[in-house]
């Protein structure tokens, strides 16, 4: 494998690297307090290789050879991107010598022994180099307060969970690919009508539903280290925000370069905009057509993904431990958005499930005990009408026990699912196996 | 209505209406467990996308349908998309902030 090239970005007034703040969206220098657009830095930057090249110091990156270039262009090939992403590399801090180890994927990273942050340029050249950036628009400080405050609203958040200790916290530039999406399906839907048949069943017909849509910039995880689950969570992302990529934006932050590449995510993409088109086609059906079950009976999907464009987007990863267990909160770096979920105090739970169940069938259990036989007490012998009366109740009660049950497990299984999330050691170690500051 | 049959219908709906309680309870704790300790939404959103569907409905039966009519709708909707992409990056070509959407919002 040829040198793996590193880049920081230093102050033109003293010299230390330079970190992108958030808040002030400009990179900033932490001893001078000088603040320089991305812009400024590079022109800075210029100026000054110009007049070290006056005076004779020449301050290019040395020229790779043909063989190594030839290396290079192939690395696009998907044998080596798959290779790399196994392998880990030793970098040279630039400012104090100490070696950093950085997996195959990460694209910018800090020095342990003196915190500076470099960016890996080799990762983020030629092929490799991001279309778009979001920025990082919500600051270390915010996205912790974020999570404290949203967590000790929580009635049945644990009081370990409201006054965590953060384990670890990273500010990580995700890769995604945008594409957009044509979509188009023509489907035949049978349904049953109210009108009767001979034989005793109901009259079927057919009904049709055909259309297209583009989906314009839609976002897919190109990152195998993070969850599609959590990455989707993460959405959506305002993409007005996004600028053309400069690296400089990534000094200060943890960072990967993607993993797949364009043509293999173009399925994904095409299979995500048929999952949200059936949706939207399916909820046409089941209003106009006033029927809970239509059946699908076939379908001519046609799918293009086009217009790719590789894209980082700026999250925040929090971990603290709670009964041994290491969670992850994920929190949209641009816009705030948080996500995660923690586990309840069983206690309080089981109290408020008494308490409305007290309640709930003490009353419910009268009004079906009491007020049910009141109703057919003037009643005095059982006809066929009392009894059809009777036994419409209990098909209503049945249903209403039904979907209130249904709804129950819909929530839970939603719950678990986020919590599992959470909990998820792939998220904990996307974000916690790096380099420490 | 005799004695005995009350009670069955007391018996009963009583009991039914003691379901829908309890069912009623766990449901509302659920949802309050979950509303207080689960942040985001579990599902994933992209920006709302429905303004781009062109849809085209028969609810009658059409076993007639015209499936060379769909079709070439299709192909020339297709085709108007992948013009509407190339001309989108030759713009981004000359403008690299050109091409993004302008309104995005959550669904």
């Amino acid at each position: 494998m040829g040198t793996v090239m590193q880049k920081n970005y230093r102050c033109p007034g003293c010299g230390v690297t330079l970190e992108f703040d958030p808040a002030t969206q400009k990179l900033h220098c932490a001893y001078c307090e000088a603040s320089y657009s991305v812009a400024e830095i590079e022109k800075a930057l210029q100026e000054l290789a110009a007049k070290l090249e006056q005076i004779g110091i020449n301050t290019a990156e040395p020229e790779k050879p043909a063989e190594e270039q030839k290396e290079e262009k192939s690395a696009e090939d998907m044998y080596r991107d798959m290779r790399e992403t196994m392998q880990m590399t030793i970098l040279h801090c630039n400012a104090c010598g100490a070696e950093l180890a950085i997996d195959g994927t990460e694209a910018s990273t800090f020095c342990a022994f003196c915190g500076q942050a470099a960016v890996v340029t080799d990762r983020l050249e030629g092929m490799l180099k991001p279309d778009y950036i979001i920025p990082f628009k919500v600051t270390r400080e915010e996205a912790e307060k974020t999570i404290r405050k949203r967590l000790s609203k929580g009635f049945f958040v644990p009081k370990k969970v409201k006054n965590f200790e953060t384990d670890c916290l990273r500010g990580i530039y995700i890769p995604y690919w945008l594409f957009d999406v044509y979509y188009g399906d023509r489907q035949l839907w049978r349904y049953e009508t109210d009108k009767k048949t001979f034989g005793g069943g109901r009259e079927k017909k057919t009904a049709v539903r055909g259309g297209d849509c583009t989906f314009r910039s839609m976002t897919l995880d190109a990152s195998k280290a993070v969850p599609d689950e959590s990455s989707k969570r993460l959405e959506p992302y305002d993409l007005e925000g996004m600028v053309p990529f400069d690296a400089a934006y990534l000094s200060g932050f943890y960072s990967n370069k993607r993993d797949y590449l364009s043509y293999q995510m173009e399925q994904t993409a095409i299979r995500r905009a048929a999952e949200l088109f059936d949706e939207y086609v399916e909820n046409n059906v089941k209003s106009t057509l006033k029927r809970k079950k239509p059946e699908k009976i076939s379908c001519n999907p046609i799918g293009k993904a086009m217009n790719p464009r590789y894209v980082l987007l700026p999250a925040w990863f929090l971990t603290f431990t709670y009964d041994g267990v290491p969670h992850t909160m994920l929190i949209n770096g641009q816009t705030g958005k948080m996500i995660g979920a923690v586990p309840y105090v069983k206690a309080k739970a089981f109290t408020l499930l008494a308490a409305l169940a007290a309640v709930f069938c003490t009353a419910l259990g009268a009004v079906g005990g009491i007020q049910v036989p009141w109703l057919f007490k003037s009643v005095s012998e059982i006809d066929s009408d009392v009894f059809k009366a009777l036994g419409n109740l209990c098909i209503v009660g049945g249903l209403s026990v039904t979907a209130l049950w249904h709804r129950t497990v819909k929530n839970y299984k939603r719950l678990s699912k986020s919590c599992k999330l959470t909990e998820s050691t792939v998220t904990r170690s996307f974000a916690t196996e790096r380099q420490d500051r | 209505m005799t004695n005995t049959l009350s009670t069955i219908i007391a018996v009963v709906f009583g009991g039914l209406g003691i379901l829908i309680g309890a069912a009623l309870a766990i449901l509302i704790t659920v949802w309050l467990v979950r509303k207080s300790n689960d942040v985001g939404d579990s599902s994933g959103t992209l920006y709302d996308f429905r303004a781009n569907i062109n849809l085209f409905d028969d609810t009658n039966d059409v076993y007639d349908f015209s499936e060379k009519r769909s079709e070439e709708i299709f192909r020339n909707h297709l085709k108007a998309a992948m013009e509407e992409a190339a001309l989108r990056e030759e713009k981004r070509k000359k403008n690299p902030a050109a091409g993004i959407p302008k309104t995005l919002t959550p669904r």
